[in-house]
């Protein structure tokens, strides 16, 4: 309000001298108490462009820039003002210089005037973030938190404390603060029981009654605001002086009952992110200071029986949100999504005892198995590092159901398997029993080779005899040759002597045997197969002069014949001496 | 006459091995036990003659079945299998091993296979090593009666009728030699195992602290690829491959 006055008796002064630009900065306070905001209006009496903002720090802009512009006809003169107010804060004590805002009017840059600020700490009240904008002295109400800069997870506390000088007939909260963005737990509401307290404030005696006190745990990270509360109070206070005081007022002193609405400041608190260098995956956003372990309630199983596997987290912190640990365990286990049991209490000091996560585990089949340790993870504020707790590994024992024909009923078997899961093995084996070792495999063994090598043998063995039964028929015909002339002598001899005995008969026969029997070892034909004819031609081959055939077909012929004449009117010597002359130059034929 | 005589002696010698009577008679024990339905005591039985080094596809097979008796699925699988390595075309120990493998919790589908590779598998389940020897012999034998034959006689139709089908036959021995030979290639390979503990991580490399890639459950047939310290290299029909301990794998 009064920076608007001053607003208009500035458009007032400077309007005199119109074409003159007039650009200024004001803030509201030129001492400001740490944490505490103020306002800084830059004005000017030209249209609001290139405006270039000065380098607040160490002030922060909370709210702004909130722009405002009038114009005003003077004497037929027009005049723009606009201006542009910020509301800063900052926390570093000392003598802060904001130096001028820059704008750029036609082409020409004027600049504001610069302002020095003295920031003193906020004295009396130890705590920071204390920041009232103590307009109303007699009744107010602070918010104040114990930390401005907080981790996402890390405990925040708010409390909102009441100070009054007047009485207090009623109070109502007329709305509560909004706490977007945290998780919040009222330790003290303001439904509780009042307690009232008088402290000396700068000299000053107050009523002072803390109304409620809220635990935080900022969710997310960035700027968060805590929304005011507000308070709707009914005060008693004295009439203020003035004509239209009544004598009774004048003489009890009058009081009248007033409604007053206080609202605490909103306060900022910066949410930094967790550190993201060395965050585990599993990381189940637990802050604080914990321990950790799992504890099954037993070791030794049946399949298809549950185990309870616990996982306590224990310690300080955020509790309420830590988030399901996720086990790795060995297949083979069928888990339940676990029941949480809170067994902790949230104080002034945050949230401390522990968080029970129940799983319901069952294992389906038999097996010793080793449920591997489970890491947990936490961001430790003290060091600001992660912290990681491992449990013990827990060995579980899964001994096989009984009756029941297990794993079975676990799966869905196609249509052709049924059939086979409902049929019985076949029997065994009793008859044609027969065992051997591994050295009794006939299959490369020496024996075996030894087989294969003596039937090879074998053949070879055919083809040898094959071969030399052929080298010995070979042989057989050189040598009936060879003998040929000897058996045809013999028989010959033999014929001779039949003929000095006159034995006609057997003489003839003799000399016919002579004849076709050198024949058939001579041509190396059997003597059935003989004929004259055969004999005649093979002997023609041979026998180039022709010589011997009509000789022989005589000499048979006139032997043929004394055999079925007995031997009437034939020369029996000259015949004898015929067959001597025909084997004798046969003989000589092969000679040559 | 007197040859060929000395040449079936030494065939069928091989067969012939026979265990010691003790043996035996454990064996027959074991399969008295199972008839009265004493699964325990038949295992423990069978399991002795095993532990004294002899082996058989009829004992494998009835040491499978005394196991699937007594519910240990795994074990009766790897028996199972064992006695099908010995004895590929063991048509009962082919069907108790579907119904146990029924029973099985991984359901892997397998890649289809060649067809060449399919017909091979036929022709090789037909008959057992000892099977494929003896045909072995047998071929042999004939071809040696065709090429004696031929080189003996003296009539050319003979001859020729003689030699081509000894060629065939011994082309057949040859057939029946390399199937003997892969059988036994096989039977002394460890190829194959199944999954003795109930469940299992395959891990992505031989160390426990690395990570997991899938999930295996007892009865579960794999191929044993590579071996490592107490590590060994798997792949499934599917195609996965992972490490598993040893000690979690009953060897084929």
């Amino acid at each position: 309000m009064r920076t608007f006055i001053t607003l208009i008796l500035i458009v007032f002064f400077t309007s005199v001298s119109a074409d003159q630009v007039q650009f200024t900065a004001e803030v509201s306070h030129s001492r400001v108490e740490t944490g505490q905001q103020f306002k800084i209006t830059y004005a000017i009496n030209a249209r609001n462009n290139n405006f270039e903002l000065p380098d607040f720090s160490p002030f922060r802009i909370t709210q702004g820039p909130f722009s405002s512009s009038s114009m005003q006809i003077i004497n037929g003169q027009r005049s723009v003002q606009t201006s542009l107010t910020y509301v800063l804060v900052t926390y570093e004590e000392g003598t802060h210089h904001i130096p001028p805002a820059k704008i750029n009017i036609n082409g020409k840059v004027y600049e504001s005037n610069a302002i020095d600020i003295d920031v003193v700490s906020s004295g009396s009240n130890d705590q920071q973030g204390t920041n009232g904008i103590k307009e109303n002295r007699n009744v107010y109400l602070t918010a104040t938190v114990d930390k401005q800069e907080a981790y996402v997870g890390e405990k925040v506390t708010v409390s909102y404390k009441l100070f009054s000088k007047i009485t207090l007939n009623n109070l109502n909260l007329e709305k509560g603060p909004e706490l977007n963005g945290f998780w919040s737990h009222d330790i003290k509401s303001i439904y509780d029981k009042i307690e009232i307290k008088r402290e000396i404030i700068n000299g000053e005696p107050y009523n002072t009654t803390t109304l409620q006190q809220t635990i935080l745990y900022p969710q997310r990270s960035g700027t968060l605001t805590i929304d005011p509360m507000k308070l709707k109070l009914v005060v008693t206070v004295q009439n203020e002086g003035g004509s239209r005081r009544s004598f009774f007022d004048q003489f009890f002193g009058g009081y009248e009952q007033k409604e007053v609405v206080v609202a605490s400041q909103p306060i900022e608190i910066e949410v930094k992110p967790l550190p993201s260098a060395n965050k585990r995956t599993d990381f189940t956003g637990a802050v604080g200071d914990f321990e950790m372990q799992i504890q099954s309630n037993k070791d030794s199983v049946k399949v298809n029986d549950a185990i309870d596997l616990k996982v306590v987290i224990k310690g300080k912190g955020n509790l309420p949100f830590i988030s399901t640990p996720q086990l790795d365990l060995p297949s083979g286990f069928e888990v339940y999504d676990p029941k949480i049991e809170n067994k902790y209490s949230t104080n002034f000091n945050g949230s401390n005892g522990a968080k029970e996560f129940h799983y319901l585990i069952i294992p389906r089949h038999e097996g010793d198995y080793i449920i591997e340790p489970y890491i947990f993870s936490y961001f430790d504020l003290a060091s600001k590092t992660y912290q990681t707790i491992a449990s013990d590994s827990l060995l579980i024992h899964v001994a096989k159901e009984e009756g029941n024909n297990e794993a079975i009923i676990y799966q869905s078997p196609q249509k052709e398997k049924v059939e086979l899961l409902n049929s019985d093995i076949r029997f065994i084996k009793i008859n044609n029993l027969s065992l051997l070792t591994i050295e009794d495999l006939f299959y490369g063994s020496l024996s075996f080779y030894l087989t294969l090598l003596l039937l090879v043998l074998l053949l070879v063995g055919v083809w040898l005899y094959a071969k030399k039964q052929k080298h010995l028929q070979a042989d057989q015909v050189g040598l009936k040759k060879a003998k040929a002339n000897k058996m045809a002598n013999k028989r010959l001899a033999r014929a001779n002597k039949y003929l000095k005995e006159q034995n006609l008969v057997l003489f003839y026969e003799e000399i016919s045997a002579a004849l076709y029997g050198y024949f058939s070892d001579k041509f190396n034909l059997e003597v059935a197969n003989l004929s004259l004819d055969k004999i005649q031609t093979l002997l023609s081959e041979i026998d180039s002069e022709n010589s011997i055939n009509p000789l022989l077909r005589s000499t048979l012929e006139e032997a043929e014949m004394a055999r079925f004449t007995q031997g009437q009117s034939i020369n029996a010597p000259a015949l004898y001496q015929n067959a001597v002359e025909i084997i004798s130059q046969t003989e000589n034929l092969n000679k040559a | 006459m007197k040859r060929i005589t000395i040449v079936l002696f030494i065939l069928f010698t091989f067969s012939s091995v026979r265990a010691s009577t003790e043996v035996m008679e454990q064996f027959i024990s074991g399969n008295n036990a199972y008839e009265k339905g004493e699964y325990k005591e038949a295992i423990d039985n069978y399991e002795t003659v095993l532990a004294k080094g002899y082996f058989s596809a009829e004992l494998h097979y009835n040491l499978g079945n005394a196991y699937f008796k007594y519910e240990d699925i795994a074990q009766a699988i790897l028996h199972y299998e064992k006695a099908l390595k010995i004895k590929p075309n063991f048509k009962d120990a082919a069907y108790n091993l579907s119904i146990a493998n029924a029973k099985t919790i991984d359901k892997i589908e397998a890649l289809p296979e060649l067809f060449i590779y399919r017909w091979w598998k036929s022709i090789y389940h037909l008959f057992s090593i000892t099977g494929w020897t003896t045909l072995l012999f047998t071929f042999v034998f004939i071809a040696l009666i065709g090429y004696s034959t031929y080189l003996l006689s003296r009539k050319i139709k003979l001859k020729k009728l003689s030699f081509y089908s000894a060629s065939i036959t011994l082309s057949l021995a040859l057939v029946c030699w390399l199937m003997a030979a892969s059988q036994n290639r096989n039977l002394h390979a460890i190829d194959f195992a199944i999954i003795l503990n109930p469940t299992v991580n395959i891990n992505s490399s031989p160390s426990a602290g690395s990570s997991k890639l899938f999930v295996l459950h007892k009865g579960t047939k794999v191929r044993v690829e590579d071996h490592k310290g107490e590590w060994a290299n798997i792949s499934l029909p599917n195609g996965n491959k992972g490490w598993i301990k040893k000690e979690v794998l009953g060897d084929i």
